[in-house]
């Protein structure tokens, strides 16, 4: 987190490099939304459905 | 230096309402968010010294006579809605300080400025998500809001089952519509944290610029980094949980209801499975932004950095697996007891690496007490008394009998109230100047942070005193022998009241004064990307990324 103060070299990205960037993103995104999806879904399936059917 | 970095400043930026409403800058929405954690800090604020203006003495004062103000009830039917409206404050307090002020402020407000900034990203990688993120919370808010209004019990207004919301209390207990407004409420609340989490993971996995390794980024990032993963786990828990609730309370299902087979203590779970992350959610931000102020003002590199990095990812994973610790008087097993105390106690190990190293870095350094590095100072001492009772009340023999009552009370209130907000406002004194490019009257923040400071710890150190008494939580009266450390208890609340307008009016004077901070305010010490831009920096940075070394 240090050695910032030297003088700052910058790069510019190509317009490919861009666009992969952004394909990474997205994926990255969807993966995580899909491991929402499952944590939510689960928590209700898992532990929901056995109360649902316990004998009383 | 400042000019290289900000060479495309040509800000073709959106003018009027639309750059705010329809904004897709990082910078924009993390001001949208400070300027929302202020307004439900202040409603939230107004709540609590409402309930210790009430506590000031013993009998029942002022609520009475405020539900009649406010729902025109009368006689009893006022004294007892005033009980259940002291209820409703408590609740709404907790909620509105969790959910719209403290997330708001540090992930929202400070982690959107600063981690695109802080890692050479032009912005985050879903810029119109990060919009949506925001949007999202006030209408939750005024759902929140909106629930203190409307019945809940009969003859009760408000949502009175606490922050934790257990059924049977938020099942059959309170049938009005105010649970459902809440529910409602932290639903959305939690989409957008979720839509906010992705967008920061993402942001920080695949937008860093080029060198910028993980092992390199800022320990800002790398908290922000580990308080997204915690919210993404953590949040379904609690989204499902809360949707069972709604379900038992209007479409007929048991998930809770013990009369057809369903089982209260299982919400208390899932609850908690949430809620123990939750705090660490609310701390880890601070805890990034503590380490920078404490290297930067002691001219120091942060001691052991990867060391303080994988222990805050150690407190998040641990985080996950100690919640039955709020529930020992639940009648889970002596087995599992043991199991939550002694996993409990091994978050110190790591907490603890965090306070050493923040002392280590101190020592020997060229230390200058400016406002941040006074409120970082503060904020190592006060989370440091609510850690210490934090491991007293991880040893289910002693929480036993400390339980629902002011210890508890005085503990998170010490780690949050005082820990997380002096983060906070550690955070807001050394980013201001970035941020504005105004630099605050040293005066005024200083002044801000004394007031504070005695106000708070007047305020709760003393609910030490009465939760070792026996004094239990979420009650409008108490007997007469704990009268003497509630009247002293209230004067800090009013204490702090005051300090909080201290605080705006620092903002005000700032604004009012333009004294130009200029790039970097705060010297050699402080070396993250941040203070490589001019101040405010432009509003798109990085278009040519910074090659980090």
């Amino acid at each position: 987190m240090n050695a910032m103060n030297e003088k700052l070299e910058l790069v510019t990205l190509t317009e490919r490099q861009k666009k992969a960037r952004r394909s990474r993103s997205v994926a990255i995104a969807v993966a995580l939304a899909v491991l929402v999806i499952i944590f939510y879904v689960a928590t209700i399936v898992k532990f929901g459905s056995p109360i649902i059917n316990r004998p009383i | 230096m400042a000019h290289a970095a900000a060479h495309d400043d040509h800000d073709h930026k959106p003018r009027g309402w639309v750059r705010w409403v329809n904004s897709t800058n990082h910078k924009d929405i993390g001001t949208l968010y400070l300027i929302f954690a202020i307004m439900a800090g202040i409603i939230g604020g107004f709540l609590s010294i409402m309930m210790r203006w009430e506590l000031a003495e013993p009998g029942i004062q002022i609520f009475p006579g405020l539900a009649s103000m406010v729902y025109g009830v009368n006689g009893d039917a006022a004294l007892d809605a005033g009980k259940s409206m002291f209820n409703a404050f408590t609740t709404a307090h907790a909620l509105i300080m969790i959910f719209f002020m403290v997330m708001p402020a540090l992930i929202g407000g400070f982690a959107n400025w600063m981690v695109p900034i802080m890692i050479g990203a032009p912005d985050m990688a879903f810029p119109r998500m990060n919009n949506i993120s925001f949007w999202l919370l006030p209408p939750a808010f005024i759902l929140l809001l909106t629930s203190m209004f409307v019945p809940s019990a009969p003859g009760a207004y408000g949502v009175g089952g606490g922050w934790t919301i257990y059924p049977p209390m938020s099942t059959s207990g309170q049938p009005g519509p105010a649970m459902d407004l809440a529910i409602l409420s932290i639903h959305i609340a939690g989409a957008s944290s979720i839509l906010g989490a992705i967008n920061f993971i993402t942001t920080i996995f695949n937008m860093r610029a080029p060198g910028m390794t993980l092992h390199k980024m800022p320990l800002f990032a790398w908290s922000v980094l580990v308080t997204a993963f915690l919210l993404l786990l953590s949040l379904p828990v609690l989204a499902g949980a809360i949707t069972m609730l709604l379900t038992d309370r209007n479409f007929g299902t048991s998930f809770f209801v013990p009369e057809n087979g369903g089982d209260p203590i299982l919400f208390q779970h899932l609850f908690w499975f949430f809620g123990h992350p939750e705090v660490y959610i609310l701390i880890l931000p601070g805890f990034g932004i503590v380490s920078h102020i404490i290297a930067t003002f002691s001219r120091k590199p942060v001691f052991g950095y990867l060391g303080m990095a994988y222990a805050m990812v150690a407190i998040g994973a641990v985080g996950f697996v100690v919640w039955a610790h709020h529930m020992y008087t639940t009648g889970i097993s002596l087995n599992a007891q043991r199991y939550f105390v002694f996993a409990t106690m091994v978050i110190a190990v790591p907490t603890g690496i965090k306070i050493f190293s923040w002392i280590a870095t101190m020592w020997g350094g060229s230390i200058s007490f400016r406002t941040p590095m006074l409120w970082a100072v503060g904020f190592i001492f006060l989370f440091t008394v609510g850690g210490v009772t934090g491991v007293q009340l991880a040893n289910a023999g002693l929480d036993r009998s400390l339980q629902d009552t002011y210890y508890v009370v005085a503990h998170f209130h010490y780690v949050l109230s005082l820990g997380a907000v002096f983060a906070i406002f550690a955070g807001w004194y050394y980013w201001f100047p970035k941020m504005t490019g105004y630099m605050y009257s040293p005066f005024i923040a200083r002044a801000h942070f004394w007031i504070m400071f005695i106000g708070v710890n007047l305020v709760f150190f003393p609910q030490h005193f009465l939760g070792l008494s026996g004094m239990p939580r979420r009650y409008i009266d108490y007997p007469d022998a704990f009268a003497g450390w509630n009247y002293v208890s209230s004067v800090g609340s009013y204490i702090s009241g005051i300090s909080v307008l201290i605080f705006l009016y620092g903002v005000f004077e700032a604004f009012r004064k333009k004294r130009v901070a200029g790039a970097n305010p705060w010297g050699e010490g402080a070396t993250t990307l941040e203070w490589q831009l001019p101040s405010p920096p432009p509003y798109h940075q990085w278009e040519q990324l910074p090659k980090v070394k």
